[in-house]
């Protein structure tokens, strides 16, 4: 078909590349290059090196302590508990914000009037910064002052401690960051509903099936390169979490809320104990790339990518 | 060499201890008048506390707790650094002290953000703060006075404080740089400097010969009322945290132990027993 032979053209220039374009093509990358050469792939070997080593990141001498920071992971009781609120948080957080996302672009997939408003709505709290966003959230949850235990007193709830309560930060902090995130899959769930043809829902409708039915049996199955990515994007983000630990309960109270990585930034930059913490790093890294595998291997079997 | 020094005392709002019929804090006050006068300044209805505490369970909230230790007769370390003693029984009648006050008189906001202390005293709704001066200024609307922390009854009367110091600190680059270093900090912490950056910047002076210059004392108090009452507060500091490389592993164990006794989930001996035993293993483990 004639439409093919511009898509190929790329390949023939490429090959054809003569030695001063190819100096030229480096020329023109080697800005982005030595960027992330030097503040991405730099630190990430030097914390390599430094996991293997005591530094309180001030005295210049950093002694080899060998593999003694990996195994003080295995008997250090805070970050087992840093591992099991991390657990909890991931197995909340993702399926939260794809479950609300799901449904609010639903409702979004639609032409009725001003839709891009709505659609700008949805996806304005991607825009409002993590502090901003911890801020706002411990003033509506504060215990004595929120406008959430306000309205719990208009109902006649009694008034909840929420982030001051060990037994209910982690959970306020899922709502706070599933809000912040949902617009993210809004966006990618909408754009997924907009690519499933109609013509698959009006036969399927001709057939007789309603729209549960429809949704159910069209829509979702075809949703399945936008699940992969958003649960391998958001168990990545969960995985991480720090900013809105750090903007609203800084770990607490009694380390309720210590994930994985802010326990790691409690390790390097309070108890300047860097070694330690690149020791703690690289076993998160780890951990994040076997998840990764197990979700792609997994989707490979399952996921319609057609 | 030093750059800053700290503080901490009693700031508090004149107007709610007048509304509430309560004499203003006295530099007599024993520690249960503060907490007989944090009792009757709450009000829950108003939404309204008698005190606030840095409450992370970071050094922000063991430094509020470590006073109350030494003016107790206890100390953190023993004299030789070697183990923690601050599960003594000084040690728990300070802690019992937070524990009244936070868990059976609920005078105490536990701030677990350590962000709202001037923001709430500002807007009235705590009465007192145990802070330092460089939370004055953010305290514009309200009147407030200024008084040094009080005494345990029976300690024989002795205040203290606890300071914060930052320093300047000085990297060797090489011995022709050296000199140019030691002569410039040298002129930088000179009386003339100190006294420039106090009144300037509001920083208490870091020379206790600009501290006892009272037309400088006078004029920072002019700047920003209540500085007077920090300059000679700095006299209360009779103790310093011990200087040992593991110290925010015991500052952090002692943290814990203090949010957990205040939020209710321990008591006092038991918490502090536990941390002493953490801050130990630190110590060993050098």
């Amino acid at each position: 078909m004639p439409e093919d032979a511009p898509a190929r053209r790329p390949f023939v220039v490429l090959r054809g590349l003569g030695r001063g374009e190819s100096v030229t093509g480096w020329a023109l990358v080697s800005p982005a290059v030595v960027l992330i050469g030097v503040f991405g792939l730099l630190p990430v070997l030097m914390s390599l090196q430094l996991s293997f080593q005591k530094s309180d990141l001030l005295t210049p001498e950093t002694p080899w302590v060998g593999l003694e920071n990996y195994r003080k992971l295995a008997d250090d009781p805070v970050f087992v508990e840093a591992i099991k609120h991390t657990i909890i948080y991931t197995a909340l957080f993702v399926p939260g914000t794809m479950l609300v996302g799901l449904f609010v672009a639903a409702a979004l997939n639609r032409s009725v009037r001003f839709i891009s408003v709505y659609r700008t709505a949805a996806y304005i709290t991607m825009a409002v910064s993590t502090i901003s966003q911890g801020i706002i959230f411990l003033w509506l949850t504060d215990r004595d002052y929120g406008l959430v235990n306000a309205a719990l007193n208009a109902v006649g709830a009694p008034s909840q401690p929420f982030l001051a309560s060990p037994a209910q930060a982690l959970y306020v902090i899922v709502a706070m960051t599933v809000w912040g995130w949902t617009g993210f899959s809004v966006i990618v769930y909408l754009a997924a509903l907009q690519g499933v043809p109609a013509e698959l829902h009006e036969a399927a409708a001709i057939d007789g099936a309603n729209a549960v039915t429809r949704f159910r049996t069209i829509t979702v199955p075809l949703l399945g390169p936008a699940n992969l990515f958003l649960v391998v994007w958001l168990t990545i983000n969960a995985l991480q979490l720090f900013d809105e630990v750090y903007a609203t309960t800084r770990g607490g109270p009694l380390r309720a809320t210590t994930v994985i990585v802010y326990y790691l930034w409690d390790r390097a930059f309070v108890q300047f104990d860097a070694g330690y913490a690149a020791a703690m790093a690289y076993a998160l890294f780890v951990v994040i790339l076997v998840i990764t595998a197990v979700q792609f291997r997994l989707a490979r079997k399952h996921v319609h990518t057609s | 060499m030093p750059a800053l020094v700290d503080n901490l005392a009693i700031v508090y709002n004149k107007k709610l201890f007048a509304d509430a019929g309560i004499a203003p804090p006295s530099p007599t006050w024993t520690w249960d008048d503060f907490r007989a006068a944090a009792a009757k300044l709450t009000d829950p209805s108003k939404g309204q506390y008698g005190w606030l505490i840095p409450a992370d369970g970071s050094e922000d909230t063991v430094w509020h707790y470590v006073p109350m230790l030494w003016e107790a007769g206890g100390d953190i370390l023993s004299p030789d650094n070697q183990h923690a003693v601050f599960n003594s029984e000084a040690g728990v009648k300070a802690l019992t002290t937070l524990q009244q006050m936070a868990v059976n008189d609920k005078s105490l906001y536990l701030d677990t953000t350590n962000e709202n202390g001037p923001k709430l005293m500002n807007s009235g709704k705590v009465a007192m703060l145990v802070t330092g001066p460089w939370d004055l200024s953010q305290l514009s609307d309200i009147e407030y006075g200024v008084q040094v922390m009080p005494t345990f009854a029976g300690s024989g009367g002795t205040h203290q404080t606890i300071s914060g110091p930052d320093n300047w600190v000085v990297f060797n680059n090489g011995d022709k740089r050296k000199q140019a270093a030691i002569d410039f900090v040298k002129w930088l912490t000179a009386p003339e400097q100190v006294k420039a950056f106090s009144l300037g910047t509001g920083d208490l002076p870091t020379r206790i010969s600009v501290g006892q210059n009272q037309a400088v004392v006078d004029k920072m108090d002019e700047n920003l009322p209540g500085s007077k009452v920090f300059v000679e507060n700095l006299s209360n500091v009779k103790k310093v945290r011990p200087t040992v490389e593991q110290y925010p592993a015991i500052s952090e164990a002692l943290g814990q132990a203090i949010v957990s006794v205040m939020l209710g989930k321990d008591q006092p001996a038991d918490a502090l027993n536990a941390a002493a035993k953490a801050a130990d293993e630190a110590l060993a483990g050098k």
